[in-house]
Order: structure tokens, then C-alpha cells, then sequence
């Protein structure tokens, strides 16, 4: 007879042993599952943690309030009093003497040199702009000989004013903390990032018009693939006939699904741009492109949608003598409905944060204002993150560009919780 | 500005149209005796009034709109071809630069700008003036003229035994076909703009030295002015290749074992509570933007990294450890040098060339630089978690009950159950997913565009800096967009490199899945 079964075995402390060391091992592969779910937690936390201590610090700015001297003798030298003058003076000068002497760095010479850069470095380049403007303003432009046109902005030279200017403070700049010993410098909540666009002066920076691109590029996005999306989705469930044509749609949809978004990128460029002469680094392009990447997500969760439908409510129509597009459009699309716009918001969602398409299509770095209509250059939320970010040692842009990824994370938030609402009342009411 | 008058006259007789179709079909059959009959329903039309409607706006939106979009297409070739054909026959033998200066002159002229440059110029500049006024002017006049006809002969049709459901549906289910056929039409664009743009790529650079060039460099303004890089730039993919798989291969060292554990850990150990919050945990992961992650990576995680780096150089350092290292290295080094000094044994007797031997290692000193491979791989990986996870889980539960239930009534653990049945016969499907993954991470653009670098060394160093496919089409399509360079071209060759490689991949994946599916049915 042969002996199947090991002797070793008939020792019940044997048998004991290795059940022990089986179960041991079946510990062991059950601590690598909790490890890789610590894993990728740990990740998610390291990013959650990086985002919000960043962004936090971008959503908050410093403010240096100091007493300016608008001397006479500096900005306007030979007493012309002409408006064209005064707007040449670089104003930020005016501010240094002051807090040198706040800092007690020495105003001349060698030795403080490096100090001064520092301070200076505080200041940056928007605190000349603001007190130009309180000095004089450009209003607009001579039509004719294309001439600024300078009024006066209210404050006389020789005045004295307490002004508050915007603080490049760094960690590395020691004197951000000296200053706010000193009662000079305040830390208070960044209005300029949600009123402000996009510059290359953090002090200045804001979102706005990357939200009001966002907002351009999805609407574009949503009229260009929606309507699409569900034509297409009720052609292949209900109409379309068992054929190569049909067949091949149905493959290139998956296809599409797959294929790189930076692909689409190119396409776009060159077909949108190229081909069709659509003006780059508008919302209409944009939008265009991202319906590309948008269209299979929507067409799936359509055709699920209408496949969810119960057959009795087709079958009750056409018992009523519908045609089977009566039955469609009048019965089987509306109890898709919810379906449908749960997985258009998910898939806009998508759209929102895809930035990778949108780099060759002139996006990138666009700098013009607020944008009113879909056909002007505007950047979108995620380019905004692009464009903020700088390098790894430019602290300032950098936490700016974890500022925009905040707004970015809430609105998708928003977006994901109203779909999952949507799917949530539909399930509740089957 | 005429154009969206026009837009917008046409949809306003397109809403009046449904509403006079609807009262014309019912003002007909008003006043007689309205009943049913066999071919008419309560109101003694054919169809229900809407369709009536319906119809007509139809008839009147869609010549009009179709010829509408064949000019807008039509046009701007046509005023090419007119400047040409119009050009005076001296012209005939004018270089490319000096041909596009003149046209360009010629349309300044038409519009108005300029004064006539020559008497020569004149039928063309007529030509194109005419042009001009037929697309702002005439063209419009025309397709009044025919919205009205067709408003007034639909008016005219719409008789009550008019079958106006039938027309409609018919229309509709056109309709629909385009709207499906769109998606042709955008893989149709895709691979045409791609293969357009690289075909004249590889006309002005050899197809071969590009798939097996040892160097990429495009030549930027700071490159030019010495050896090739001043003539165009040296296009070779292989470092690209290797950049893009040495991150994939990090990418999916992180994704597969975690994702697949994850997976299994969810599906078969972990109780309610802890997936009510580690399923979440998955999706956010998954929803969050990859630009989000590339900050991450550039900014957060790569200067994390190059600490540790720096940690581990003084740990190695140590001591007892340093000579151990030194050792271990050295050894791999003498290794490698009694191979080089066989191979050059042999070729010294073909050739008679010297043979380099490597150099020993003499200090312990990780080295990176500000773009670490290995920060860009491994959040990438962390990307592609909950992609591996969820597809693992599919494959997972696709393997029957019965085996599960039949190898724990064998006396298996779970881990056993796990580990020898389930894995196995879901191997295939796991297979496909890890493919899926793969292609997602080559084709994956910000994490890396923002985390690894843009000069595209030839290593497989993970902690040097590579580049890769999708680095380099951004690199090389960043400022204006030049159709006819070089630079530009050699982009969008890179793109259906890319495109091709992610459909193979997927095509691969699907199959593979489809496969293993069919297994147990």
C-alpha cells in the first residue's frame, strides 16, 4: 500500500506544529495586505499633508504696513510737476530707507549688502506698482498717438502716508519675523488670490481667471459631448443595426477610451488650431478637446443608464401604440436621466482636473485678465497649477500652486458628492 | 459678425418653423369634419401635430446649416487657389519665400490695407475682392433666399395625409448615426494629424537613426551653435525609451504588489469597518487631478527622497559598514573586470584594441540630482493603485465560488486558498490589468513633465534623471506652435509612437481578459 500520507504526521505534536506554522503564515500574508493598505494610506496622507500645509500658507499673506515719504527730491528732481515724470521714479526705493532703519541695517556700503538684498526680496516688484498708482494712473490710451493717458492718483509728492504693502515673506528671510516683532508686518487672509489673475508676482497672484476659464471650458466641454454622448448611447442600445459599421463605432469608443489624453492634446492643436485657424489658449478649444476625453465616460454610463431601464416601461409604450422612438425619447430617456447626468458630472469632473491635453493649445503662461467669453485666452484651474508652479526653491509660487490644487480638490469634491447624491436618491427610489 | 446674424436668423426660422408646421397641419384639417379613419388619428392627420412641426423645422435648419459648414471649409482654399490661379505668368518661376510675400501682400491689398504693390497683381487681387464679397455677402443672400423657399415649400407639403412621424424618425435616426460616427471621425483625426504631421518628419530625418539613435537633443535656443544640434537637433528615442521604462518599471513595482494586496485584503480579510474607509480611501486616490500629483512629486517628494539619500549615504558610512560596502561593490567590479578581460583576450586577438577595465570604487556616495527617476516612479505608482487594485479585484472575483469553496473543504488556510487556487486562475485577468497599467503610466504626462527631467540621459540609474516620451512632446510643443519645423514634427512622431504603443498594449490586455474569461463559462 502506498503511504499517501507522511508518518511524520500521525504525532498529533507534529500535526500541532505545522498547523501553527500555517496559520503563522496566513498571519504574515494577511500583514501584507494591511501594510500595502498602510502604504497607500501613508501616500495619501504624505499628499493630503503637503497640499494643505502648503496651500495654507498661500492662502494667507503678509502685509508690511510703513510710513512712505513721497519726496519731491527723488521722483520729480528738476520740479516739473508733469505726470509723465513722476511715473518713471522707481517707488519701491522710497519704502527701504524706512525699514533699514526699522532693521538697523546700514542704508550704504559693503558690509550690509547681503541684509539689503533681503529686504528687498520682501518687497518684490508689485509694491512699486501700487504706490506709482497712488501717485498717478495710467486710464487708458491716446487712440491717435498711442500715448498713455496719466491723471493723478490723489496723493501729492511730499506727502506722508501710512501704506500697506503685499510681503514676499519666505521662510529662508529671517527678517519676517523681525518685522512682525516689530509690529510692522501682519499676517492676514490672501484676497487677492480669489480676485486677482494670474501674474508673475505672487504678491499679486490670483485665480480668478482661471475659475472663470474653468467654468468656459466645461460649459464648452459639456454642450460639445453631452448631447453627442447620448445620441450616440441611445443610437447603440436601441437603433443601431447588427452590423461592421456598428461593430467598428463600438471599438473606436473603447479605443478612445484608452488612448493617452496627451494624444488628444496634440490632435487638438493641430486639427483645431492648425487645420480650423480656432484661436489658441481660449476655452473653446480647450473645452473642445477635453469633450474628446469626456465623450466615451459619458456614452458608457448613458448606455448602462438606458440599459438599467425596465424593459415593462418600453413595452408598456409601445403597447400604447408608440413608435419605438416615442418610446424612447418620452419613457426610456427620461428614467435614464439621472444616470446619465451622474456619470456627465463624473466625467467633468474628469475634465476639470486633466491638464496634460491643454499644454499645446496655448494655455500655458496666458496672462490677459478676466475672461468673458469662451473665445478669449484664459488658463483653466489645473493649467493654473501648472503656470503657478515654479521650481523647487520658489517657495512663494509654489505654495500658491498648492492653493489653486485646495480650490481644485473642493470643487471636485463638490462635483463627485452632487453625482453620488444623484446615484444615492435614484437607488433609493428603485 | 454677419455669420452669427445669420446663426442666429436661421435658428429663430428653424423655432418659427415648428410652430407654423404644427398650426399649418392643424389649420388644414380645421373646418372639416375631423374623425378617425384608418390612416389619420383623433385630430385627422397622419401623425400628431408636433411631428408636423418638427418637420418642417428640419426641412428649413438643415440645407441651409449643411451648406453653411461646406463654405466655411470651401472658402479659405478656394482664395489659395484663385490668388494662383490669377497670379501673372512671370510669376511662374518665383521661389516658395518670395510666393508667400506677395500672397500675403495680395490679400492685404484685397482687404483694403495697402495700396495695389503692382499693376501685375491686379486680376488677383479683383479675384480675391470678389471672393471676399460673395463669403461676407452673397453667400448669406443665398441661403436666405433658399431658408425661405424651403420655408414656404415645407408650409406647402404639410398636408394632413403627409406621413410626417415617419420623415422625422427617419431624419432622427440619422442624426443619431453621425452623433456614433463621431467617434470614427475622432480616432480618423487622431491617427491622420499624427501620421500628417510625422510622415513629413521622417522625410527630413531617417526613420532608422530615429528608433535607434543613442542621443536626443531637439536644440533649443541655448543648444545651438555647435555640431548637429545647430542643424536641427539629433532625434534618437532610445534614451526616451529607456527613461519611460525605467519609471514604469518603478511605477509598477509600487502599483502591483500594493494594489493587488490591497485588493486581496479588502476582498477576502478585512471586516466592514475597515472597508468602510480604506474603499474611500482607493477612490480618492484615484480622483485626484495627476497635475496634483506632479506637484507632489517635484516639490514635496523628491526633496524627501534626496534626504533620505543623503541619510542613507551617512548610514553607510558608518564605521563597521562603509568597508563592507566598499567591499561587496569592489568585488562586482573585479567581477566585471575578469569579464572585460576575457572579452579582451578575444578581441585583442581579432583586433588588437585595448581593453578598458573599470575603475574601483573608492568612497561610498549615492548621488542625485534635482530630478530624481525614482520620486516620479514611485508616485506614479501611487497613482496607479487603485487602477491595479480594482482591476485585480475584478479578476478576483471572477474566479468561481466553487474552487474557493473547494479548497477550504480540502483544509487549506485562507492565505493557502489565496495563495495556490485563487491567484493562479485569476493570474490572466491580473495579467491584462497590470497591461492597462502599464499603459496608463507610459502614457501618463504631468507627474512626469513636472518631476523628471528634460535632458534625456541614457541610464537606468533610478536615482539619476531621465526623460521621457510624453517630457519630451511637451518639451518640444511648449511656446509657438511651428507646424512646418522640425521640432514640432518630431513630436507628433513621437505621438503615434506613443498612440501605437498604448493601443497594442490595451488591445494585448483586453484580449488576454476576454480569455481567461471564457475559461469557466
Amino acid at each position: 500500500m502506498v503511504q499517501i500520507i507522511d508518518p511524520k504526521y500521525k504525532d498529533a505534536d507534529y500535526q500541532r506544529q505545522v498547523t501553527a506554522r500555517r496559520r503563522q503564515k496566513g498571519k504574515r500574508f494577511q500583514a501584507l495586505g494591511i501594510a500595502a493598505l498602510a502604504v497607500a494610506g501613508l501616500m495619501l496622507a504624505a499628499l493630503l499633508y503637503s497640499i494643505v500645509s502648503n496651500g495654507a500658507r498661500g492662502l494667507m499673506e503678509d502685509r508690511i504696513a510703513v510710513e512712505v515719504y513721497f519726496d519731491p527730491a527723488k521722483i520729480d528732481p528738476k520740479g516739473t510737476g508733469e505726470l509723465s515724470v513722476m511715473r518713471k521714479f522707481n517707488y519701491d526705493t522710497l519704502v527701504y530707507p524706512t525699514l533699514y532703519e526699522a532693521l538697523g541695517i546700514k542704508a550704504k556700503g559693503r558690509s550690509d549688502r547681503d541684509k539689503r538684498r533681503k529686504v528687498k526680496q520682501l518687497i518684490g516688484l508689485g509694491a512699486s506698482n501700487q504706490l506709482r498708482e497712488m501717485v498717478v494712473r495710467e486710464v487708458g490710451r491716446d487712440p491717435i498717438s498711442d500715448e498713455a493717458i496719466l491723471v493723478s492718483g490723489g496723493t501729492q509728492l511730499g506727502d506722508t502716508v501710512m501704506v500697506e504693502l503685499t510681503a514676499l515673506s519666505t521662510s529662508a528671510n529671517p527678517y519676517t519675523q523681525t518685522l512682525r516683532d516689530l509690529g510692522m508686518l501682519h499676517t492676514r487672509f490672501n484676497g487677492d488670490f480669489f480676485t486677482g489673475v494670474n501674474s508673475n508676482d505672487p504678491g499679486y497672484y490670483g485665480i480668478l481667471d482661471a475659475l472663470v476659464g474653468s467654468f468656459w471650458t466645461l460649459l464648452v466641454c459639456f454642450l460639445a459631448s453631452f448631447p453627442v454622448a447620448v445620441l450616440t448611447a441611445v443610437y447603440l442600445e436601441e437603433f443601431a443595426p447588427r452590423n461592421l459599421i456598428t461593430d467598428f463605432i463600438e471599438v473606436n469608443i473603447n479605443n478612445l477610451a484608452a488612448v493617452p489624453s496627451i494624444v488628444f492634446g496634440l490632435m487638438g492643436a493641430f486639427v483645431f488650431i492648425f487645420v480650423f485657424g480656432m484661436p489658441g489658449g481660449t476655452a473653446l478649444v480647450g473645452g473642445l478637446v477635453l469633450s474628446l476625453l469626456t465623450l466615451p465616460t459619458i456614452i458608457v454610463a448613458a448606455r448602462a443608464a438606458i440599459r438599467a431601464v425596465p424593459g415593462s416601461y418600453r413595452e408598456a409604450a409601445l403597447g400604447l401604440g408608440a413608435s419605438r422612438q416615442q418610446a424612447m425619447w418620452s419613457f426610456v430617456l427620461p428614467s435614464a436621466m439621472p444616470g446619465i447626468i451622474t456619470g456627465t458630472i463624473i466625467g467633468l469632473a474628469g475634465a476639470l482636473g486633466e491638464t496634460a491635453p491643454l499644454l499645446f493649445i496655448g494655455m500655458v503662461g496666458f496672462q490677459s485678465g478676466i475672461p468673458l467669453t469662451p473665445v478669449d485666452g484664459t488658463p483653466t484651474l489645473a493649467v493654473g497649477i501648472y503656470n503657478a508652479f515654479g521650481s523647487q526653491f520658489d517657495e512663494l509660487k509654489n505654495q500658491l500652486s498648492n492653493s489653486t490644487i485646495i480650490v481644485l480638490l473642493v470643487l471636485l469634491m463638490l462635483l463627485n458628492g452632487t453625482a453620488a447624491y444623484l446615484r444615492y436618491r435614484s437607488e433609493k427610489r428603485q | 459678425m454677419l455669420l452669427l446674424l445669420f446663426l442666429a436668423a436661421l435658428l429663430l426660422v428653424t423655432v418659427f418653423a415648428y410652430f407654423a408646421g404644427q398650426k399649418r397641419a392643424l389649420s388644414a384639417v380645421r373646418g372639416h369634419s375631423v374623425g378617425r379613419t384608418l390612416s389619420t388619428n383623433n385630430f385627422g392627420l397622419a401623425a400628431l401635430p408636433s411631428f408636423y412641426g418638427q418637420r418642417l423645422a428640419y426641412l428649413v435648419f438643415i440645407p441651409p446649416f449643411v451648406l453653411l459648414l461646406v463654405w466655411w471649409l470651401v472658402e479659405p482654399r478656394l482664395a489659395d487657389a484663385l490668388i494662383s490661379w490669377n497670379l501673372p505668368e512671370s510669376m511662374a518661376g518665383a521661389s516658395k519665400g518670395d510666393l508667400v510675400g506677395i500672397i500675403s501682400s495680395i490679400r492685404e491689398a484685397a482687404a483694403g490695407k495697402i495700396a495695389l504693390p503692382s499693376a501685375d497683381y491686379r486680376a488677383a487681387v479683383e479675384a480675391l475682392q470678389t471672393l471676399t464679397w460673395v463669403s461676407t455677402t452673397g453667400v448669406y443672400l443665398l441661403l436666405s433666399l433658399l431658408l425661405l423657399s424651403l420655408l414656404i415649400l415645407g408650409l406647402a407639403t404639410s398636408r394632413p395625409e403627409l406621413r410626417a412621424r415617419r420623415a422625422v424618425e427617419g431624419w432622427n435616426r440619422w442624426v443619431m448615426f453621425i452623433a456614433a460616427s463621431v467617434a470614427i471621425l475622432i480616432t480618423v483625426g487622431i491617427v491622420m494629424s499624427l501620421l500628417f504631421q510625422a510622415l513629413s518628419f521622417f522625410q527630413a530625418y531617417n526613420w532608422f537613426d530615429f528608433l535607434t539613435g543613442t542621443r536626443w537633443s531637439p536644440g533649443g535656443a541655448f543648444q545651438r551653435g555647435y555640431g548637429e544640434e545647430a542643424s536641427g537637433g539629433v532625434f534618437g528615442v532610445v534614451p526616451l525609451m529607456t527613461g519611460t521604462l525605467l519609471i514604469v518599471i518603478i511605477a509598477m513595482a509600487v502599483a502591483v504588489p500594493v494594489g493587488l494586496m490591497s485588493a486581496i485584503y479588502l476582498g477576502e480579510y478585512a471586516t466592514n469597518r475597515v472597508r468602510s474607509f480604506a474603499k474611500p480611501l482607493l477612490e480618492i486616490l484615484a480622483g485626484i487631478p495627476t497635475v496634483v500629483y506632479g506637484l507632489f512629486a517635484a516639490l514635496t517628494f523628491t526633496p524627501w527622497l534626496a534626504a533620505g539619500v543623503e541619510a542613507l549615504n551617512s548610514v553607510l558610512n558608518l564605521p563597521v559598514i562603509r568597508p563592507a560596502v566598499l567591499f561587496v561593490a569592489n568585488v562586482f567590479v573585479g567581477l566585471g573586470n575578469i569579464f572585460v578581460w576575457i572579452a579582451g583576450l578575444l578581441s585583442g586577438l581579432l583586433s588588437g584594441s585595448e581593453t578598458q577595465f573599470m575603475s574601483y570604487f573608492t568612497q561610498v556616495q549615492l548621488q542625485t540630482g534635482s530630478d530624481i527617476a525614482l520620486a516620479a516612479g514611485v508616485v506614479m505608482g501611487t497613482m496607479i493603485i487603485p487602477f491595479v487594485a480594482s482591476l485585480s479585484d475584478d479578476a478576483i472575483r471572477a474566479v468561481p465560488d466553487s474552487l474557493r469553496d473547494g479548497a477550504l473543504g480540502l483544509g487549506s488556510t485562507r492565505s493557502e486558498m489565496m495563495l495556490r487556487v485563487i491567484l493562479p486562475a485569476a493570474l490572466p485577468g491580473i495579467a491584462g490589468g497590470v497591461l492597462l497599467a502599464v499603459s496608463r503610466a507610459i502614457g501618463e504626462t504631468m507627474i512626469v513633465v513636472m518631476a523628471a527631467g528634460s535632458f534625456a540621459y541614457l541610464t537606468f540609474n533610478p536615482l539619476d534623471s531621465v526623460s521621457t516620451f510624453t517630457v519630451q512632446i511637451n518639451a518640444l510643443l511648449t511656446g509657438d506652435l511651428d507646424f512646418g519645423g522640425t521640432k514640432v514634427q518630431a513630436a507628433f512622431a513621437i505621438g503615434i509612437f506613443l498612440f501605437f504603443i498604448t493601443l497594442a498594449l490595451n488591445t494585448l490586455a483586453l484580449a488576454i481578459v476576454r480569455r481567461f474569461r471564457e475559461e469557466y463559462d
